[in-house]
Formats: C-alpha cells, structure tokens, sequence
C-alpha cells in the first residue's frame, strides 16, 4: 500500500501546489543604469523604478508595460521581461 | 471616433504596400541570403494586419458602449452588475490582444538590428532595399505602439468605470437600506387588489398551459407524469434498500460513540437528500425533454424544485443534528426540550429564505409590484425577527450534571442579548418601515447563520475523526485494517491526519465563504489570499506560506527519491555484482547522506531562504557549534571515518568499550552493536575511532580456538596428546591447514596441562566448536580411562603409639603435626 499511496498523495500535493501558485511576470534590468517602466496593471498606471541587475516580480493578472525606449508591450502574467539596451526582450 | 481611426488606418495602407514591394523585391535577396531570408519570412508571417486594427477599434467602440450604458444603468443594481461583469470581460480581451501583438515587436527588432543601424554620410550608401525594409519596420513598430497605447488607455478607462460602478452601487445600497416604505398603505388594499390580480395571472398561466398541453400534448404528460412516479417508486425503493443499514438510527442503541453518531448522521443527511436531488433533477430532465413545459412555468417550476431541494438538505440535515426524539443520536449536546424548537427554528428559517426567493422569481416572472415587494420582504423580516426573539428564551443546554432530565440552562447572557437584540431589531426596523434595511439584515443572518453552522459542524467532525481511537473500531477502521493490514495505532495516526486536513479545509473554505458573504469582493479574497501565501516578511527574509509549502515538499520529495535510489542500488546493482554486505551497508549509508543533504538544501533553497544567508547564520553558529556541539560533531566525522576507512563494517564480531558483538548498524552519530546477549549497545562513534578496537573478522572470518584441559600425574602424555590431536581432526569445523597442534603447556599444581588449538574458518563458529571439542575430549578420556583430576593434595597423617599420652599436644618436636585420633582407624580400614 505504502509506496503507491505515497506516490498518489505526492502527485496530488504537487497538482494542487501547481494549481495553486499565483502567476507573474519577472522584469530584470540588464542595463548599467536604473531604467523606469511604466507598468499598467489592473488600469492603474504606476512608475517602476528597477535598478541594475534587479529582479521584479509584477503582474499577476495581465497589464501592459512602456519600456524607456517608448516601445510597449502587454503581458499576460507568465513572461519573463529583460531590460537590454532600454528595449524589452520578452521570454 | 472615426476621426481617430483614421490616421491609422490611412498609415496601415501606405505601410502594407510598401511591404508588399519589398517583400517582391526581396525575392532575390532571399536567394542571396538563404539564412536570413527564412529569418525574414518567418518575421513576416505575423504582420500586423487590417483586422488586428479593426480589432483594436471595436474593442475600444465596446468599452465607448458601456460607457454610455452606465449613466441610466446607475438605478438598478442588476444592470449595474451586468455592466461590471461585461467590463471584466473587455478588461481581459484588451490583455489578450495586448499579448497578441507584443510579440510582433520582438521579431522586428531582431530584424533591424540584422539590418544594421542606419548608415552615417561616411558609410557607403546601402541599397534602395535594406532602407525600404527598415522604414516599413519602422513603421509598423509605430503602429503596434499605437494599437498598443490605445488598449492600454482603454483598459485604465474601463477601470475607471469600475470604480464610477461600484461607488453607484454602494449609494443604491445606501439608498435601499435607508429608504422607509409607508407599511400603512402597503397593507392596504392596493395589495389586496395586487395580490389577487398576480393570483389570477398565475392562475391563469397554469390553466391555459394545462389546456394546451393536456390537448396538444396529451401522450407526452401521461408519459412525463408516469415516468415521474416510476422514478419515485424506483428512487425510494432502491433508495430503502441499499442504505436502510446506513442511516438507521438505532432507537434502542445504548451509546453510540460520537463517531458513530457523526457518520450515521452524515448519511442520514446526505444520501436521502441525494436520493431526493436525483429525483428532481431527472424529473425535471423528463418533463424538460419530452417538452411540456413552457418558458415561464418552467422557471417556476424550476424554482420551485430548487427551493424544495435546498429545504428538504436542511430538514434531514436538522433532523439528524438535533434528533428530537433520539437523544442518543443527536449530534449537538442540546437539552430534550429546546431540540424541537431548533429543529424548527432551523427549519423555519430555510423555507423563509426559500419562501422569499421563490416569490421573488415568480414576481421576475410575472411582473413585480411594490406593494407586494414591500409586504413579501416585512413578513421574512417579521417572521425572522420572530424567530429569533423566541430562541432567545430557550433553555438549550443540559444541566450541569448532563441529566437529560434535569431542568435545561439557559443560554449565556451575552448569547441571549444577541439573539434577542437581533430578534428586537429585526422585528421594530420592519414595523418601522426600513423593509430594504431589515430584509438585507434578515437575509445577511439567514445566510452567515447557515455558513457558520455549516462550518461548526465541518470543525466538529474533523474534531471527532482526530480524538484518540476514534477512527479504529469504526467500519471503515475495520476495513482499512483489513485491506491495508495497519495496526491500530496507524489507523488512529490516520484519523489524525484526516482530522487536521478536513480542519484546514474547514477554513480554507470557510473564511473566504464567509468574506464574500460580507460584501468582500472575490478579487479583493484573492489578493489578500495570494498575498497572505506569496509574501511573508521577517526581516530581509521574504518567506511565503507556498514556498514553504513547496520546499517541504521538495525535501519530501527528494528523500523519497533518494530511498528509491538507496533500495534499487542496494538490491539490483550491488547484490548482484557481488559487492559484501558490509560493504553494501556503508554505500547505502553514504547516499543516504548525501540524499538527504541535497533535499534539505533544495528543500531550503525552494522555501525562499538564499544560501548565502544560511551561511552567514552557519558562520555565527560555528563558533556555538565549536563548543556546544563538538562531541556530537566529531561523532558525526567519525561516523564518517568509520564508513570511509571502514575499520569493521555491519556484521562484523567486534570488541569495544569493553563489549563484544556484531556490529548492526553504523549510524550518524553512533554504531549499534549487538552483543552475544541480544543487548544492543550503541556506542559512540569518536569512542570507535580513538580507542582500540578488535575485529574478530577484520581481513579474515579465520580464528584459532584454545582448550587447555588438564590429566592426572598417572597418565600417559604422549596417549594424550595423541588423542587430543585426534579429536582436534576429527572435527568437522577445524581446518587441517594451519594445522591443530597441542602444547604440553605445563606440570601442573595437580595435573600435567595441556592446550589443544585449531584453526576455523569462521571464527563465529567458535562457541560451538569449543563446546564440541570439550565434549569430545571428556569422552575419549574417560574411555581411555585417562583422570581429568581435581586440585590435589597429599595429607600425610603419622599415627603415634597408642600407649602414648592421650591428652594434650605431643611433646615430641618430631611429632608436630601428627594428629591424634581417639578411635584407630586406618586408610586400609576404610578402603577395606
């Protein structure tokens, strides 16, 4: 019994782990300076400020984003974003 | 709006013509440059297009509809909830078609900086082609830009609408809570006239759809009303027959256990009103599908079934908690005479709020008229309110000694002034004429009442099914014994888990439920959910509950995975390439450290802990574990000494601490030894490592035995020793290379001693063959007739002459030590 239980109950932990964790969107700053995004999430527009090599994690529900380049792009919470250069490489 | 389109779409044509020409021209280039050409084809696959534009638009003429809908949609609360849910919807469409194009602008960028930046004066000037290319690039990424920052102003608008919504439904539910109704006219005989006048409606809807389908429709009634009561029959006669044993309640039945009153009462609750639910849901399927029912009556119809369904669950559901006439049954600790009263309470309450949905929907159906709104909401109120006031006087719980008998408590004062202030205030706002305030109180009571009682009973299940042997002994114990062959102890541990997890899904569910029933908004549960187990801050650590979550269940996970490991390396890779036992042990021994450091590493690392930060927490510790934990450290390296260098290994005969036996098992910070006694001794591993140690079998299981046995002065040594080495290979065990050989070890005190040896082959086989071989000498010797002598000593006794003095001591200095015996009596008397 043991083993198999024991496998059913770990699958199903993870299922519900899985199920369970709330998705966003990472943006890290590759960039030498700190470049500000502008971050529209839930039609609310806020200013992110993300310094050098920082990670933020945002978007839980989908928003769109202006880079400093002035290009903009929307996300629907699972992508992650690399400021290169002022422009936005999305993954 | 057209005017802003405009320019867009103008742009769009210009942009795709080029495009077109470009893409002809660049024909050739894809020839010159095979590489970049797939490149360029695959960008061009995804080109914005007219119809993504158009998209844009008529999403953002969506969002300009709403907009226009609000202003008048503000004096209905359901419009307005139609409204936000359709907002909702615009919302996510504007994400989606966001996402949709985003990708678009990863493609020209890749293909621009192909493209090389935009030659200077100096450079050579780059052909017609590349400089097309890049311009229609460059446009298109203006466009996407556009669309984009056009959904964006959408999405921030629709949420300003949002807000404009919500705040209007909060003043409409102002408004409705204070507005007071003139109950005086209400009463009047508007209502009367109103009330007949639905009646007759109702009436006459029900007699012309009776007429038309009793003409049109004849077969299909007969054959709708006929199947409806085969499907009565069938449900309460299958119904009686497979859970009759399930939901007895035994009146005669001493004293069920809590556990058991708790399952039989779920039963109780659960299957009839399964039973009842599959009755009328495949009830209504029939009449449904052979179509006599029409539009209206069949939503009354349908409310009418549901409002029955929900009133027939609570009604079993109080029957079985409260068990008026079982008291043995019942399921609170409630005393014999207010268990009626709150059954019914319970029971009057539900058909109020089934009472007031159905007129509710009937009004929908039929029209709505005020004075009957007004009329219908008072007497739910009134009746509430009522309700309420007479529970407050119940004596519900049992006296102080549990005698069913006695004279019942009251409740609590605190208790008692609640129920009766709610009562009171119910009761007075309807008479006042606050009908919308006492409705919503009313309906608010009503259904937190039903949650939270809902919710106790879930806590006092889950409480129940963890209590000590709650679980073993029950049907399900038994079966779970039999199946799985668990002890009772298992099955109790298990009742304890399922307690704990049917107590968190108590509140897991529980609260949220609650929450929303008190206005909280789902998303706002949401957030504060996924806030609560994604972001827990101690100090500049950033822990959540789910990262937690996960790096147990990685740990869990990984040791598992490294249990695994250790049982298939043990028993198909090693057992079968002939590695020894001991051996074995150590390897497996060794993963599972490993194993286990690993998952505890990952298990941390997944919990949301960096290293570095363990090891600034490891660095202050060291210097504790410096002092503190040195013994138990250097146990654990010399446990690793011992599995590294592996003086002796599981199984082998040791000598230790002044202890002999087989080594078990060589653990973290000690080695179980098992002595010849069956003790086990657990000692140290530094004490294995800094002290000497002897392994009967280190390199070689071989081992020597000893027998030294003794003979008498009048035996032959040499018979002796011919006969001791005769027994020595005679026996089975003792290896002939290195030869038995036999000392003539000394003249002993009282007999010549000898010392036989022998090799074996395994020195665990000592015992026994020294036992053998004593047995084997005591044999051979006594047949031999050779003495195996006791200590000896010569007493030599001179007899003095008779007619010496008797008495006293010889004078004689020669005769010291001669005893003088009164009778004579000599040795050859004796033997004679």
């Amino acid at each position: 019994m043991t083993s198999k239980t024991l496998n059913m109950v770990v699958l199903t932990t993870i299922g519900l782990f899985g199920a369970g964790v709330a998705h966003a969107a990472t943006l890290e700053n590759k960039d030498a300076d700190t470049q500000t995004v502008t971050v529209t999430e839930d039609g609310v527009r806020n200013e992110v400020a993300v310094a050098t090599g920082e990670v933020i994690t945002f978007c839980n529900d989908g928003c769109f984003i202006t880079m400093p380049n002035g290009d903009r792009a929307a996300l629907s919470g699972n992508e992650s974003v690399q400021i290169v250069g002022g422009a936005a490489i999305i993954k | 709006m057209s005017s802003q389109t405009d320019p867009i779409i103008v742009m769009f044509t210009r942009q795709t013509m080029k495009c077109y020409w470009a893409k002809m021209q660049k024909l050739f280039c894809i020839v010159l440059f095979l590489v970049f050409g797939l490149l360029v084809s695959a960008a061009f696959a995804q080109q914005v297009n007219d119809a993504d534009i158009a998209e844009v638009e008529k999403l953002r003429s969506d969002v300009d509809t709403i907009a226009s809908q609000i202003e008048e949609a503000k004096n209905s609360e359901e419009s307005l909830v139609a409204l936000a849910l359709r907002i909702n919807e615009l919302e996510q469409l504007l994400i989606d078609k966001g996402v949709e194009l985003s990708p678009r602008f990863s493609q020209i960028k890749t293909r621009m900086d192909q493209l090389g930046p935009v030659p200077t004066e100096a450079d050579p000037p780059e052909p017609a082609v590349v400089s097309e290319e890049r311009t229609a690039l460059a446009e298109e990424r203006a466009i996407i830009n556009q669309l984009l920052g056009i959904l964006e102003e959408q999405a921030v608008r629709a949420k300003s609408m949002l807000d404009s919504m919500s705040e209007a439904r909060r003043e409409l539910f102002a408004n409705e809570l204070s507005r007071r109704y003139d109950i005086t006219n209400a009463f009047g005989t508007e209502l009367y006239a109103d009330i007949l006048d639905q009646y007759g409606d109702i009436q006459n809807r029900f007699s012309s759809w009776l007429n038309f389908t009793w003409r049109f429709k004849q077969g299909s009634v007969l054959s709708a009303v006929l199947g409806m009561l085969v499907l009565l029959l069938a449900s309460f006669w299958g119904a009686r027959r497979t859970f009759s044993d399930w939901i007895y309640r035994d009146p005669a039945a001493a004293e069920p256990t809590y556990f058991e009153r708790l399952t039989t009462g779920f039963w109780y609750t659960i299957l009839p009103t399964i039973v009842c639910w599959l009755f009328l849901f495949f009830t209504w399927g029939l009449f449904h599908s052979l179509g006599v029912l029409r539009g209206d009556i069949g939503d009354i119809l349908q409310t009418l079934l549901i409002a029955f369904a929900v009133i027939f669950l609570v009604w079993r559901l109080a029957e079985a908690v409260f068990a008026p006439r079982m008291p043995n049954w019942r399921l609170l600790n409630v005393s014999d005479r207010a268990a009626r009263p709150l059954k019914v309470f319970v029971i009057v309450m539900v058909m109020v709020a089934a009472w007031d949905y159905v007129t509710g929907q009937i009004n929908q159906i039929i029209g709505t008229s005020v004075p009957i709104t007004v009329a219908r909401s008072l007497l739910a109120s009134f009746i509430v309110g009522l309700m309420f006031l007479l529970i407050a006087f119940l004596r519900p719980f049992l006296s102080a000694t549990g005698d069913a008998g006695e004279r019942a408590r009251r409740w609590p004062l605190p208790v008692k002034i609640t129920l009766f202030l709610i009562g009171a205030v119910l009761v007075l706002t309807a008479l006042a004429g606050y009908i919308g305030f006492a409705r919503f109180m009313a309906q608010q009571i009503v259904v937190t009442g039903a949650a939270l009682a809902t919710i106790y009973l879930g806590y006092r299940t889950a409480h129940t099914i963890s209590e000590e042997r709650s679980l073993a002994g029950t049907r399900l114990g038994n079966r779970l014994a039999n199946e799985y062959q668990l002890s009772e102890t298992t099955i109790d541990q298990i009742g304890l888990v399922a307690g704990i997890a049917l107590m968190a899904c108590v509140v897991i569910v529980g609260i949220p439920v609650l929450a929303l029933l008190w206005g909280f908004r789902w998303p706002e549960v949401k957030s504060l959910a996924v806030s609560l187990f994604t972001d827990i801050q101690i100090g500049s650590i950033s822990l959540s509950i789910t990262s937690i979550f996960a790096g147990i269940v990685l740990f869990v996970v990984g040791l598992f995975v490294t249990r695994r490991f250790q049982r298939w390396l043990d028993g198909n890779v090693m057992a079968r390439s002939g590695v020894e036992p001991g051996a074995r042990n150590s390897i497996k021994t060794a993963i599972g450290y490993v194993g286990v450091a690993v998952a505890a590493l990952l298990g941390v690392s997944a919990a949301g802990l960096e290293l570095s930060q363990l090891a600034l927490v490891a660095g202050a510790l060291s210097l504790g574990i410096g002092f503190g934990l040195q013994n138990i450290v250097s146990n654990f390296v010399s446990g690793l000494i011992l599995l590294a260098e592996r003086p002796f290994k599981s199984g082998d005969i040791i000598e230790a601490g002044g202890y002999t036996g087989t080594v078990q098992n060589i653990k973290v910070r000690a080695t179980e030894i098992e002595t010849f006694d069956k003790k086990t001794l657990i000692l140290p591993n530094s004490e294995l490592i800094n002290s000497s140690v002897i392994n009967w079998v280190h390199r070689t299981t071989l081992g020597r035995v000893e027998i030294p046995v003794g003979v008498s002065y009048d035996s032959d040594p040499k018979q002796v020793y011919d006969l001791l080495l005769e027994v020595a290979n005679d026996h089975p065990r003792i290896l002939s290379n290195p030869e038995p050989f036999v000392e003539f070890a000394d003249f002993g005190d009282s007999s010549l001693d000898f010392i036989l040896r022998g090799y074996l082959a395994d020195i665990g086989f000592g015992l026994p063959v020294r036992t053998e071989l004593r047995m084997a000498i005591f044999e051979r010797f006594k047949a031999a007739g050779i003495e195996i002598p006791f200590p000896q000593r010569d007493l030599n006794l001179k007899i003095v002459d008779e007619d010496a003095e008797e008495e006293g001591p010889a004078q004689d200095p020669a005769a010291f030590g001669v005893i003088q015996t009164s009778k004579k009596r000599t040795m050859e008397e004796d033997d004679g």
